[in-house]
């Protein structure tokens, strides 16, 4: 028929659908009713129609559901990173340390702070649970101190299931977790011979068929529906099989997420019924909420590769950024690469999202979570990133009549879109500053917004001990620019207007206050103290700096004391770049900070 | 070969328009679909419209006379412009066949029911046809 032929599939939508009816209906004579609205024929078209449809998107949906990229639901995206081997991430429960000071009235030998001895704070409104996961041994020649003891938030929960009939003669046993915020790590299995059995086994956590025999006890976990988890046991082959009437018990902790993350404050009626003091040793972070699901579409092919092994660098870096939310950039390399080689050491810089230094306590965390994983003879280094930071000064004219603005208004915002700029572009690891990215997003803040004049330098921090030698290189790792030399005796008002490469924040040096770093344009960092219209040379040679590499050399300076600085015990010190773009390298991580931008508004009528 | 059997063009019934029985009936010898041709086609037609809420059909929420919408309305002298103008307003929007001539309600209070009488005339045959309706709640 000729009509058939000309009969369309491709179309998706239902008036095409209902259309390509009607062309086919045209190409036969039986009825002719199919253009009127009313007609059966045209109601028999829409229900035709209204089924292909339905089917289409059907079809779709479930077409979409069946890969990694396209899937939407969260069950979908399980089950497929399931088939990769891979466990989404579950709640995390933020991990605070602290040391416990028991005081008992009486003296015994040793205290014995047990397993989920509970402790409470209070973020904002919010009072949150803590506990510690293991018993922990006081005595009472160390004062009855327990020192660094990890405490994870979280309601502590148990679950026992009887293994029935059906369960024990179907191929796997398998429980589900009834609550989708359980913190996976800390789940604890153990199994019963009946209900009425007092004694128990504990059962552990495998995560591959290597091994195992059919009287170990293991468990395996798997993701389940809604974001939930399940507990599989094993066929009698590879794991122990449950016997009927099993009493299986799962212990696990309730995790709120991120809320708790920042509690710096802890306090308990009594630790193993005795008054106690508890000071803080790391406020609490690493609290998470379960995997997102672009999260596990990133992950899952990756962590097929790794097979949960560190070999390469791109291994290291996935495992930590997938087990440490607290981490947002991460660079490794072998510890060949250092200035001064080390071998058999892998060296991670990591970049914390809740700290510019990485407390030990937590690099010791990462050391532990890795150490399995990674080859025999080799070691890891956690090390903190080197910051190279950059201070903006921009001017910004703004056209009073486009809008009702208020000039501090415009400022706010153009702070605003540093911060976000900041945020977007920088404060990773080999990321690159562009000034004209910068300038460009400043203009685009407010349509008000004419132009802007921003200049921006370098700067690094330094913390030397007071009255004492003070030796540092200082690594820019760009190129500085230097100035035309100037002479001490003959510079005079030129002073004000000269732009060393590189200037440092004040400190006292011999008694002299007011004194800072200057380069003289030669290579040589000296001692001065400045005003706009003299210079005076106080130390001649108290360094070297290297405008072509980016180094500044600090060498044997004594400094009598010094204040200034973002913060007290810091003097900074500032690099003019060739470039206005900065680049960071190995373990630089450029970065803005609020503190170091510096925004002033211009009014301007046009 | 018998005389009957010569049909002239003039004698034989032209099928301008032609639908099948909303139920589907069939006929008993041919077992093929029965046709309603011409005027009754579009009686149908008509009926079906008069018989269609708004949004009953898929993706096409505009199609349909609303009447049974205002079923629940109370009987009132001034329902019945309302339901003049859905009428008219369906038939003109979508029964390009049918040349509305009159519409004519009849209250039956006891019943709570509409009698519904719709008459047009079908264009291009020039037949003038009667559709009746009764707009009744179902239970």
């Amino acid at each position: 028929m000729a009509a058939n032929t000309e009969f369309s599939v491709a179309n998706l939508e239902f008036d095409s659908i209902k259309s390509n009816l009607i062309t086919f209906m045209r190409g036969q004579a039986v009825f002719a009713d199919y253009d009127f609205t009313g007609s059966s024929l045209n109601v028999l078209m829409d229900l035709l129609s209204y089924n292909t449809y339905y089917n289409n998107v059907y079809l779709n949906h479930v077409a979409s559901e069946m890969f990694l990229d396209s899937a939407q639901l969260r069950d979908s995206v399980y089950s497929i990173a399931k088939s990769l081997n891979y466990l989404p991430r579950s709640y995390r429960s933020s991990v605070a340390y602290i040391n416990i000071d028991v005081n008992p009235v009486t003296n015994p030998h040793q205290i014995t702070i047990p397993r989920l001895t509970s402790f409470t704070s209070k973020v904002g409104d919010n009072t949150y649970s803590f506990s510690t996961n293991a018993d922990i041994v006081v005595y009472a020649n160390n004062g009855y101190v327990a020192s660094n003891v990890a405490i994870y938030e979280g309601e502590i929960v148990q679950e026992a299931f009887l293994v029935s009939n059906t369960n024990s003669t179907s191929n796997t046993q398998q429980f589900y977790i009834n609550n989708f915020d359980v913190d996976i790590a800390s789940l604890t299995v153990k199994v019963r011979a009946s209900n009425t059995d007092s004694t128990n086994s504990e059962y552990t956590r495998a995560n591959t068929l290597f091994g195992l025999t059919g009287t170990s006890n293991i468990y395996f976990i798997e993701p389940s529906t809604n974001g939930s988890y399940k507990v599989v046991f094993g066929n009698g082959t590879f794991g122990r099989r449950l016997a009927n009437n099993n009493l299986v018990e799962l212990n696990y902790r309730l995790s709120s997420g991120t809320d708790p993350n920042g509690a710096n404050s802890f306090s308990a009626d009594t630790v193993a019924g005795h008054p106690a003091a508890i000071s803080l040793v790391t406020k609490a972070l690493n609290g998470d909420v379960f995997q997102n699901l672009d999260d596990i579409k990133f992950s899952a092919p990756r962590a097929l590769a790794t097979q949960e092994r560190a070999v390469t660098t791109n291994d290291y870096e996935t495992l930590i950024l997938n087990e440490f939310g607290d981490i947002t950039s991460a660079f490794v390399f072998g510890g060949d690469e250092e200035v001064t080689p080390q071998f058999g050491v892998v060296k991670a810089a990591l970049r914390s999202q809740s700290y510019d230094v990485i407390p030990t306590t937590l690099k010791q965390q990462i050391i532990n979570f890795i150490k399995p994983k990674m080859p025999i003879g080799m070691r890891l280094d956690v090390k903190d990133p080197k910051f190279i930071n950059i201070e903006v000064k921009s001017t910004v004219r703004y056209n009073k009549n486009a809008t009702q603005k208020t000039p501090s208004a415009i400022q706010s915002l153009v702070e605003s879109t540093v911060v976000n700029f900041n945020n977007t572009n920088l404060d990773q690891f080999f990321k690159t500053f562009r000034l004209s990215k910068l300038m460009k997003d400043i203009d685009a803040t407010d349509p008000s917004i004419l132009s802007n004049s921003t200049a921006i330098r370098v700067v690094k921090e330094i913390s030397p001990s007071i009255n004492k030698a003070f030796t540092q290189r200082i690594e820019f790792n760009n190129k500085l620019k230097k100035d035309n030399p100037i002479d001490e005796l003959t510079q005079d008002d030129f002073v004000g207007l000269s732009t060393p490469a590189v200037v440092s924040g004040t400190f006292t040096f011999n008694g002299i206050t007011g004194c800072s770093l200057r380069d003289n344009s030669n290579g040589v960092l000296q001692v001065v103290t400045v005003t706009n219209n003299s210079i005076n040379v106080i130390n001649e040679n108290v360094g070297t700096v290297d405008y072509e590499k980016g180094v500044v050399s600090i060498q044997e300076l004594t400094i009598t004391s010094y204040t200034g600085g973002f913060s007290s015990g810091i003097i900074k010190l500032y690099g003019r770049t060739i470039s206005t773009d900065v680049f960071g390298k190995r373990e630089d991580i450029i970065r803005i900070r609020p503190d170091e931008t510096t925004i002033t508004v211009e009014e301007i009528r046009e | 070969m018998s005389k009957v059997a010569q049909v002239t063009e003039i004698t034989r019934r032209i099928e301008k328009y032609s639908d099948f029985f909303a139920d589907f009936s069939v006929h008993p010898v041919t077992g093929q679909l029965n046709k309603k041709i011409n005027e009754e086609a579009v009686k149908q037609s008509v009926r079906n419209l008069l018989l269609t809420d708004k949004y009953e059909r898929p993706f096409h929420p505009e199609i349909g006379s609303n009447l049974r919408a205002i079923l629940f309305e109370n009987m009132t002298p001034g329902i019945k412009p309302v339901m003049d103008e859905y009428i008219s307003d369906v038939i003109n929007n979508y029964e390009p066949r049918a040349n509305l001539i009159a519409t004519n309600l009849s209250f039956d209070n006891d019943l709570n029911s509409v009698n519904v009488e719709v008459t047009f005339g079908v264009i291009e045959t020039e037949d003038v046809v009667t559709v009746r309706v009764v707009l009744t709640r179902n239970r």
